[in-house]
């Protein structure tokens, strides 16, 4: 399991984890939407060769996306360290990354070099610490595309200067059961953080998880940027914890209630969709939380989380599967699991 | 949509909050009400960062000349400029000088800022290059002093000194 999944980082009671990233291009090659499939391959074999070689970055792995089908693909994806972008492009493109797959490098994304570091918890200077470090000893390997004045040049102009994208993925079950959640997100949002939905541009949100990110790329210093985020995120941390402390004192029992109700359907339901299963498994995550709810852990939760969506499904039945298949190996997977897990239990207790 | 709460009648456009003792409270008024009030009104999308494209589009519609303004290309990559209006992309480093006006404008309205104020880069490879580096920084120093551009020309000064201080830690 990648460790952003592992439950235990800082302030974990809320934050599930944290990413950032860095955008960085080559001087003398067209930006990859724009570069030939020949060029491609040049910055491709380019970058790997440098991150692969180069003293400081540890072993690095180099997939190339070109070789893996796209249920193969669609795993990196759902595993963090690569981009649904990635996965639609063409031409040799990939990612290098460690063996922990905690710090990685997609290359060919949007733009030619997309630095990613991602881990469990509130982790936010310690991360643009190593990304910092990694970038640095890249960039003594690679010519970066920079401008005195306008800083890393990105594909996009919005992403040009600092070329730097934090993101916190959060919980927030009591800011929503409180209906607090637009006014403290409208406040963070003045304070030059944005919220996203957990699952990418498009999606709805779901089981109440929040992505926060900053901005602007530009303007501020790097660390200025990661400060300010981390004190935003900070607030709305205290925020959703003052919620579930006046639901706790209020609401109790309706809380537990929905909690048990949620446990019971989780293990008996005969077909679950994505949705179904990140609203539910919300419920049990503000439990254990709260420590109302024990029969399972925040890593558990976390597994399932990434166990649930759909190519994570599919290896795990062996098979591409229809829709209507999806929901009823959702749910079998879920109860497996969950009846795993209390066995392990058990023969912890008793040896 | 809700009306204005000072003056119960416009349509409420602008929402302040305000966080005291740990709770936030939000007040709904009117632009006219807001800026009586002394709140800097500010149009900006909510939460999301505009999109780029759809900034330019704005500009170049009221702009006399936009469908020259369109025809422009980088001279290096060839993206045309009302290709990187219509995907928010531009096609190579270059085209930040071929579309230098543009894209400064755009980074001010998204930003509220178009100067790079985080991390210096240039290249140490070879001492060849750090030379090479050098006369660059001098050359855009010089123009950043006479436009009187005095924050970049601090930034390239600190720039300049990173590059002549011989290298110890990896770091600038
Ligand atoms: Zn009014
Ligand atoms: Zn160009």
């Amino acid at each position: 399991m990648p460790p952003w999944l592992s439950g235990n980082g800082p302030d974990s009671d809320v934050v599930l984890s944290t990413r950032v990233r860095l955008a960085r291009n080559l001087a003398h090659h067209q930006f990859p939407w724009r570069a030939s499939l020949f060029e491609r391959t040049q910055v491709f074999e380019e970058t790997s060769a440098a991150l692969t070689a180069c003293a400081g970055c540890g072993s690095y792995e180099a997939v190339a996306f070109g070789n893996l089908d796209k249920r193969q693909q669609e795993f990196l994806v759902e595993e963090g360290l690569a981009s649904r972008e990635l996965t639609s492009g063409d031409g040799d493109r990939g990612i290098v990354h460690d063996r922990n797959s905690r710090v990685g490098v997609m290359v060919n994304e949007e733009d030619h070099l997309r630095l990613v570091a991602l881990d469990a918890g509130l982790r936010l200077r310690e991360l643009w610490a190593e990304l910092d470090a990694l970038d640095d000893t890249v960039g003594t390997h690679l010519d970066y595309a920079f401008d005195n004045r306008t800083g890393f040049l990105t594909c996009r102009p919005a992403n040009a200067g600092t070329g730097l994208r934090v993101s916190v993925f959060v919980h927030l079950p009591g800011l929503a059961l409180t209906r607090s959640l637009d006014p403290v997100l409208h406040a963070a949002s003045q304070m030059g953080v944005a919220t996203k939905s957990f699952f990418g541009e498009n999606s709805s949100v779901t089981g109440n998880l929040f992505r926060l990110s900053n901005g602007a790329a530009m303007g501020s210093s790097e660390s200025q940027l990661v400060d300010n985020a981390d004190a935003v995120v900070r607030q709305v941390i205290e925020f959703e914890r003052k919620a579930r402390e006046r639901i706790l004192a209020d609401a109790r029992l309706e809380l537990t209630d929905k909690i048990c109700r949620s446990w019971g359907i989780l293990c008996q339901a005969k077909l679950l969709t994505v949705d179904e299963f990140f609203n539910l498994s919300s419920a049990l995550r503000v439990g254990i939380e709260c420590n109302l709810f024990d029969k399972c852990t925040l890593a558990d939760l976390n597994r399932l989380t990434l166990f649930v969506l759909p190519a994570h499904l599919a290896t795990w039945c062996g098979k591409a599967l229809t829709p209507d298949e999806c929901g009823e190996a959702r749910a079998s997977l879920v109860q497996t699991f969950f009846a795993r897990n209390a066995q392990e239990t058990k023969l912890d207790e008793n040896g | 949509m809700t009306p204005c709460e000072h003056c119960h009648t416009s349509p409420a456009t602008v929402h302040i909050t305000q966080i005291s003792n740990n709770e936030a409270t939000v007040s709904h008024l009117c632009e006219t009400c807001a800026r009586e009030k002394g709140i800097m009104v500010e149009v900006r999308q909510e939460g999301l960062l505009p999109e780029i494209g759809i900034d330019i589009q704005r500009q170049a519609q009221a702009a006399p000349g936009a469908a020259r303004e369109d025809a422009r290309e980088c001279s290096h990559c060839h993206t045309k400029f009302a290709e990187f209006k219509a995907t928010g992309k531009l096609g190579c480093p270059r085209c930040y000088e071929e579309f230098e006006k543009d894209i400064a404008s755009m980074l001010a309205q998204v930003n509220g800022e178009h100067l790079h104020k985080g991390k210096r880069y240039s290249r140490r490879g070879a001492s060849l290059m750090a030379g090479a580096d050098l006369d660059k920084l001098r050359r855009e120093l010089a123009d950043a002093i006479g436009r009187e551009e005095f924050e970049l020309a601090a930034l390239l000064r600190d720039t300049m000194r990173g590059l002549q201080a011989p290298r110890t830690d990896g770091k600038n």
